[in-house]
């Protein structure tokens, strides 16, 4: 851990929990299709955006239309375009899976050689439960299996898997 | 049955005995009589089905799965026997489609007895019908038959074709039969009209070859015909006692007037190069001189006078006012040319008569009553009396079509001959009252008849005053009158609208809107510019005035979005009228501008028109700065004023070109201070417009894409800025980072900066300290946020010191755009020079942000060393520095993308940045540098072909899942890219195979790799990615195919010893494509080149494409034999329009030729499908022909490629009847 400060503000620390901010504000204006934003506290991504006034002198805001990074579930927003609105930071990491348990919990290798044992398996989407029955299938059959897990807000979920070693 | 005696009584037995004979001797065509009677009842049925929402869909079924199976003599018989009005309509219906698709089955004899069935139903028992509608179905049918015969028979049978109609319908002799027979020669005049012609699966070839056959042999005595029978019938038509002939002729009329004559007839080809023209869609009739006698006898078109003022029978009225507008229209080599007009004058004869002249007097004639007087003519159509409307609008047509013709010039000298006096009381005095209460009466009452008679007023008065070759109607006062007072109508008009709508809410528009608006406009000034000399100071006043009005509302306290949005409307028209857009030229001053304050000047009139004009504009931008942020300058009236401001100073604020006038010269030239204070506002207008009105995106892009454009684009202007106030605070707040301008979104920062740096031509000898100055502190903030893996990190983690980062990164790039050959050296000297741009974005990358994985920075970077790499024009090579700033950079993106792999958004652009780089430095890199590219070319593909396969992902939702398909997408379409741009260099051609030569490069592992590997490998990446969701994206399946098509060509010897694997893929990506309805062209061009090299290196005693080639399957097909089945197939089955039927005849002859059983067996695949003896001869036909033409061509010349090109249209259009599919 590094003591290094910056205009009063701890830049570093062990965890992403432990009080950073998970996101940031960005003028409304700013912010454009496939970018991310929080909307009623939900990181999302942008799918829509759209600008309009009140009477044609009035001032521009933006309507946004985002989907849940997490859930799927669709969510709108509308702001003043130079009010500001909370991006969320996120993240994807590669991990080696290295077993998956009978609870559904998964056991991943960073590339340091850590472990990580706190993830399940993706469920709560059609998608995500078909995607847990392919890791499963292929860890099954022995494959060596590398996952990615997106990580924003303090959540994380697994949102893709490969074999390794495939062309 | 009741019908059937009838029909006997009428005749009806006497056409069904002759029709059956002939139809009996069509073996085969269709069914024997008991099933034929259970298909009619059948279809009887569908009949009633169809009226059934229940049963309409199994209804609609069966009514095809009839036309498919049945033949010509159940319809005829249906026909006969049924008496209810729907079911004959669609057998007429199911006959015409069964006779056209298998036209070549019926023999000649049945041909001219299904004509002649129709032709007498026609004539006979339905003339007297009062519904017309299956008259009309029967007619079309009639037409179709002698057109699909039309170029089958000699000129005999054509002659008799027309004439029978003729004949038949005299010598029935009742008015009915000859209204009838007016009846059909229109549905055929229309069927030979290429615009109204009906599809008949006949080539394009075809369709020309008809009409112009009939406008050459036939269309005159058409012509003469319809003019006698009108003439004849006019006096009982406008009693209604004509039966109908009178309108009959006259929609004949009308057909004929809207044919479009051949230029080959005699009248040269003279096209508005703008085809956005108003008129350019407008009725325009140029037949050949041969016809002068037809249109111009002087009682030619006498008897139409009393009919135009008939009033109360809307038919009559309809076909009248379109032979009217057909007639005002007439133009061309009927009046005669000017040649043959000096001819006379050196023969010593008087000139002749004008023509022309004596042609609109007489058009204008028939139709001023209706328009005339104004007032009366509006309240018939507001009251929709008695065809009011129409006769309004058609009347507003014809005036247009006859403007076009005549011009200003025209209808100036038609007025003494119409009884009105020269000048303003005359023709366009009147034709300026009816705009103007046209236009006052959609001001006051939007309807749909008074915007569109609105529009086409505005559309003639701009034929009328402003020539599109010869530029304005000069000389002309009376124009110039009318056209001020028409234009002060618009601009009461458009006031009124704009007050309308100020309070309405505005929602983000596609720009279609907006540029609608921008073309009105523009349509509008025209007749702004034409009257300038009125219509610039009336102009200006009117501007003070709106200005005026906004300050006392907001002195009073009331609401003042009415007199904003007006104020917004003067500003862009005045600028529209004073400036046209520049779009990359140099816009000059209006020459009817110009003319106008010379005018002024010699007239001695107190001060320049368009200079008073520009004052009142300028105020305008004085008002916004003067109220920056508050309610009196809205952010759309700045953004307004901004974009008629940047028009404006585009033209004229100092100009290096002559300016307008001396005074404008004055006023704006170059050293002139009046010059300099109108760009010091309007810099400040920038200034204020960014920093003002935060979060306003459509205002911020207009300031800096357009008004700080237009000012840098002149030196002497950037000249005049560096010495201004407001251009220094600009610098200033750019060089030390104010914080609202780092909040601008990310493109206007890029323009900012683009912009402020071209300013720097206007310093020629300090530009580079100047600009070094401007990115001082850009560049020093960037270099300490990167200046240790911790700071960067540190300032990354954090939201500010992120959006610091994008914005400084998007400053460079901008700047590195904005670098012109002047401050380039500078640039490269400056303190860390251009490479330690690049290789602190890099650096600041490698250290931060793809550890944080955050995309949107590198694609700033990437973007970033894009445009560094882009720098060097391909005029001058690039410096030594920049090329080492590739070759070290190029390296580092290979990682970056190694690294940022779970970012699609990255991979797609640094993929994209590829294809820039191969695109914009391929042309000029020394053999070395190419190796280079080449290999990294390789290791990206290489390094995407790793992260991208076998990779299943989770879509949490559909919207998600349709990113991910459109994400893989982009991917698709940039590695296309980036592999075609790579086969389009240079070096890519020379293509040798050894190592250490130019085409080739070294790999990573020290192979020497060439373009077409690299290209190979990359289609080895891409093949199995692709799938039938993802070639639906057109762009996408465009660019695989014609990626491969080039290939193919290129490097066909290649496929030889492609790994088997690989060209099973690639072929079958092949029948992929030919099988569905993409891009034919490439992918038959694809299959034919590979055809082609194969049929050609057989020939020459090589082993074409060898192993690769070899028969497989149970019958022996080659893969190319497979191709050839699949092309057919698509082809005889699938919707293969007739310009695939061309392509395909590329592919089709050199893969018959590769493998020729394979041709057999796919036609009999074909000839399986026949249904009957008489399809399977015909079919059986069609394949020998086929087979024997490929037989025949010699080699694959071109004469032998055409001529196969031929035969295998007819082969599609004869196996397609057979087959029953159409």
């Amino acid at each position: 851990m590094s003591d290094h400060e910056d205009h009063g503000h701890d830049v570093h620390f062990e965890s992403a929990d432990a009080g950073a901010s998970l996101t940031y504000p960005q003028q409304a204006g700013t912010v454009r299709k496939n970018a991310y934003i929080v909307i009623k506290g939900r990181p999302c991504k942008v799918v829509d955006v759209s600008t309009s006034k009140t009477g044609k002198h009035g001032h521009a805001k933006c309507a946004f239309v985002a989907v849940d990074i997490f859930t799927g579930k669709k969510m709108e927003d509308l702001s003043p375009s130079s009010h500001n609105v909370d991006v969320p930071h996120v993240s994807r990491t590669d991990y080696t899976l290295l077993d998956v348990g009978d609870d559904g919990f998964v056991s991943l290798m960073t590339e340091g050689g850590d472990t990580k044992d706190d993830l399940q398996l993706p469920s709560g989407t059609d998608e995500a439960e078909k995607l847990a029955v392919q890791i499963k299938a292929d860890f099954d059959a022995g494959k060596e299996l590398v996952v990615s897990v997106m990580k924003a807000m303090g959540e994380e979920q697994i949102c893709a898997v490969k074999v390794t070693g495939q062309a | 049955m009741s019908r059937m005696q009838e029909a006997g009584k009428g005749g009806r037995g006497a056409i069904s005995t002759s029709v059956t004979n002939a139809l009996s001797g069509m073996n085969g065509s269709g069914l024997s009589a008991p099933p034929m009677e259970a298909a009619a009842a059948q279809f009887v049925q569908a009949c009633a089905g169809l009226h059934n929402a229940a049963t309409r869909a199994q209804a609609e079924a069966a009514l095809l799965e009839f036309r498919r199976s049945a033949g010509v003599e159940a319809c005829v018989a249906i026909l006969q026997q049924s008496s209810d009005e729907g079911v004959r309509f669609q057998a007429v219906l199911a006959l015409r489609e069964i006779l056209l698709s298998r036209w070549a089955l019926l023999g000649q004899q049945a041909q001219q007895a299904t004509l002649q069935f129709l032709l007498q139903l026609a004539l006979g028992p339905l003339a007297a019908d009062p519904r017309p509608l299956l008259r009309t179905q029967v007619s079309a049918t009639v037409a179709a038959i002698i057109k699909r015969g039309w170029l089958e028979g000699g000129q005999a049978e054509r002659d008799a074709a027309l004439q029978g109609i003729h004949a038949q319908a005299s010598q029935a002799g009742s008015v009915e039969a000859r209204r009838v027979g007016l009846e059909l020669l229109t549905a055929v005049v229309e069927e030979f009209s290429p615009s109204t012609a009906s599809q008949m699966g006949l080539s394009w070839e075809l369709h020309e070859q008809c009409r112009s056959s009939l406008e050459q042999g036939y269309l005159h005595g058409l012509l003469l015909h319809a003019q006698a029978s009108a003439r004849e019938a006019a006096a009982a038509a406008a009693s209604g006692a004509d039966g109908g002939v009178c309108v009959a002729a006259l929609r004949l009329l009308g057909a004929i007037l809207g044919w479009p004559f051949s230029s080959a007839s005699g009248s040269e080809v003279w096209r508005v190069l703008d085809s956005g023209r108003p008129a350019f869609e407008a009725t325009s009739l140029r037949p050949p001189a041969a016809w002068a006698e037809a249109f111009l006898a002087p009682d030619a078109w006498a008897w139409l006078a009393p009919l135009a003022q008939a009033r109360g029978q809307q038919q009559l009225e309809a076909a009248v006012q379109r032979v009217l507008e057909g007639l005002c229209g007439l133009s061309g080599p009927v009046f005669g040319s000017e040649q043959q007009q000096a001819g006379r004058v050196e023969l010593g004869l008087a000139p002749g008569p004008n023509l022309q002249q004596q042609h609109l007097h007489a058009m204008l004639q028939l139709v001023l009553p209706w328009v005339a007087p104004a007032g009366p003519a509006i309240e018939a159509a507001r009251q929709s009396a008695a065809g009011g409307e129409e006769r309004l609008l058609s009347a507003c047509r014809c005036l247009l079509a006859a403007a076009r013709v005549h011009r200003a010039g025209g209808f100036d000298a038609a007025s003494p001959a119409l009884g009105m006096p020269a000048g303003g009381g005359g023709l366009l005095g009147l034709l300026s009252e009816l705009t103007t209460a046209v236009l006052a009466a959609a001001g006051s009452d939007p309807g749909w008849w008074e915007s569109e008679a609105s529009e086409l007023l505005l559309d003639m008065w701009v034929e009328l005053v402003a020539d599109p070759c010869r530029g304005p109607m000069g000389g002309s006062q009376s124009a110039v009158g009318a056209a001020a007072a028409v234009f002060a109508a618009v601009v009461e008009t458009g006031l009124q609208q704009a007050a309308a709508e100020a309070q309405e809410d505005e929602e983000e528009n596609e720009g279609g809107e907006a540029m609608q608006s921008e073309e009105w406009l523009s349509k509008v000034a025209a007749l702004g510019r034409a009257s300038a000399a009125l219509s610039l100071t009336r102009l200006a006043d009117r501007l003070a005035a709106a200005l005026a009005a906004l300050q006392q509302c907001l002195q009073s306290g009331a609401d003042p979005s009415i007199a904003l949005e007006q104020l917004c409307w003067l500003t862009a028209m005045c600028s529209h009228v004073l400036a046209d857009l520049g779009d990359g030229e140099t816009p000059l001053v209006p020459l009817p501008i110009c003319q106008a304050c010379e005018a002024a000047a010699a007239a001695g009139q107190g001060g320049d028109p368009a200079e008073k004009l520009s004052a009142g504009l300028l105020a305008v931008g004085n008002h916004c700065l003067a109220h920056v942020g508050q309610v009196a300058a809205s952010p759309r009236l700045v953004e307004v004023s901004a974009a008629s401001l940047a028009r404006w100073a585009d033209t004229y604020l100092m100009p290096q070109e002559q300016p307008g006038s001396p005074a404008l010269a004055s006023a704006f030239g170059a050293g002139s201070p009046g010059g300099g204070q109108a760009a010091q506002l309007l810099v400040s207008l920038v200034l204020a417009g960014l920093t003002g009105y935060p979060g306003e995106r459509a205002l911020h892009e207009v300031v800096c894409g357009q008004l700080l454009h237009s000012l840098v684009r002149r030196p002497a202007v950037c000249a005049a800025l560096l010495d201004t106030a407001a251009w220094g605070s600009l610098c200033d707040a750019v060089g030390r980072g104010d914080t609202g301008l780092l909040q601008l979104a990310e493109k206007v920062q890029r323009r900012l900066l683009q912009s402020l740096l071209l300013a720097a031509h206007g310093l020629p000898g300090d530009a580079g300290n100047w600009a070094g100055r401007l990115l001082e502190s850009t560049a020093a903030q960037l270099r300490q946020a990167g200046a240790s893996e911790a700071s960067a990190r540190a300032a990354l983690q954090r939201a500010d010191g992120l959006h610091l980062v994008v914005s400084l990164l998007e400053r460079l790039r901008g700047a590195v755009r904005g670098t012109t050959p002047a401050t380039q050296a500078a640039l490269f000297q400056q303190a860390s020079g251009m490479g330690g741009w690049a290789g602190c974005g890099v650096d600041c990358l490698d250290w931060g942000l793809v550890r944080e994985g955050n995309c949107r920075h590198l694609i700033v970077a990437c973007t970033l060393i894009a445009a560094c790499v882009e720098l060097p024009s391909p005029k001058s090579r690039p410096p030594p520095a920049a090329r080492l700033q590739f070759t070290s950079a190029a390296p580092a993106l290979a990682t970056l993308f190694d690294a940022c792999r779970t970012q699609p958004v990255a991979v797609t652009l640094i993929l994209k940045l590829a294809g820039d780089v191969v695109e914009s430095h391929a042309a000029y890199l020394p053999p070395p540098d190419a190796q280079a590219l080449c290999a990294w070319a390789l290791r990206l593909l290489q390094l995407y072909s790793a992260h991208n396969l076998g990779q299943i992902s989770v879509a949490a939702s559909k919207a998600l899942a349709a990113e991910a398909l459109s994400d893989r997408y982009l991917d698709l379409r940039a590695l296309l890219k980036l592999l075609t741009k790579l086969t389009q260099a240079d070096w890519a051609n020379q293509a040798p195979v050894k190592s250490g030569t130019a085409g080739a490069a070294a790999g990573v592992d020290g192979e020497a790799v060439d373009v077409a590997q690299i290209v190979f490998a990359g289609l080895d990446i891409i093949v199995p990615l692709l799938s039938p969701e993802l070639l639906k994206f057109p762009k996408l399946c465009r660019a695989y195919f014609a990626l491969l098509a080039h290939m193919l060509e290129v490097y066909p010897e290649r496929m030889a010893v492609l790994p088997p694997n690989v060209f099973q893929t690639l072929v079958s990506t092949l029948q992929f494509g030919v099988g569905a309805t993409g891009d034919d062209e490439a992918v038959f061009e694809a299959a034919a080149a590979l055809a082609r090299f194969h049929v050609q290196s057989v020939a020459a005693g090589g082993p074409g494409l060898g192993p690769n080639n070899a028969p497989a399957g149970p019958d022996g097909t080659t893969p190319l034999g497979g191709l050839l089945g699949a092309s057919l197939q698509r082809l005889i089955h699938g919707d293969a329009g007739l310009e695939a039927v061309d392509h395909a005849a590329e592919a089709v002859l050199p893969l018959a030729l590769s493998d020729p059983p394979a041709l057999q067996r796919s036609g009999d695949a074909l000839l399986a499908a026949c249904a009957d003896g008489a399809a399977k001869a015909s079919a059986q036909a069609a394949l020998t022909g086929l087979v024997a033409s490929v037989g025949g061509a010699a080699s694959l010349d071109r004469p032998s490629r055409r001529a196969f090109g031929r035969v295998l249209s007819k082969f599609v259009t004869d196996m397609r009847g057979a087959v029953n599919v159409r």
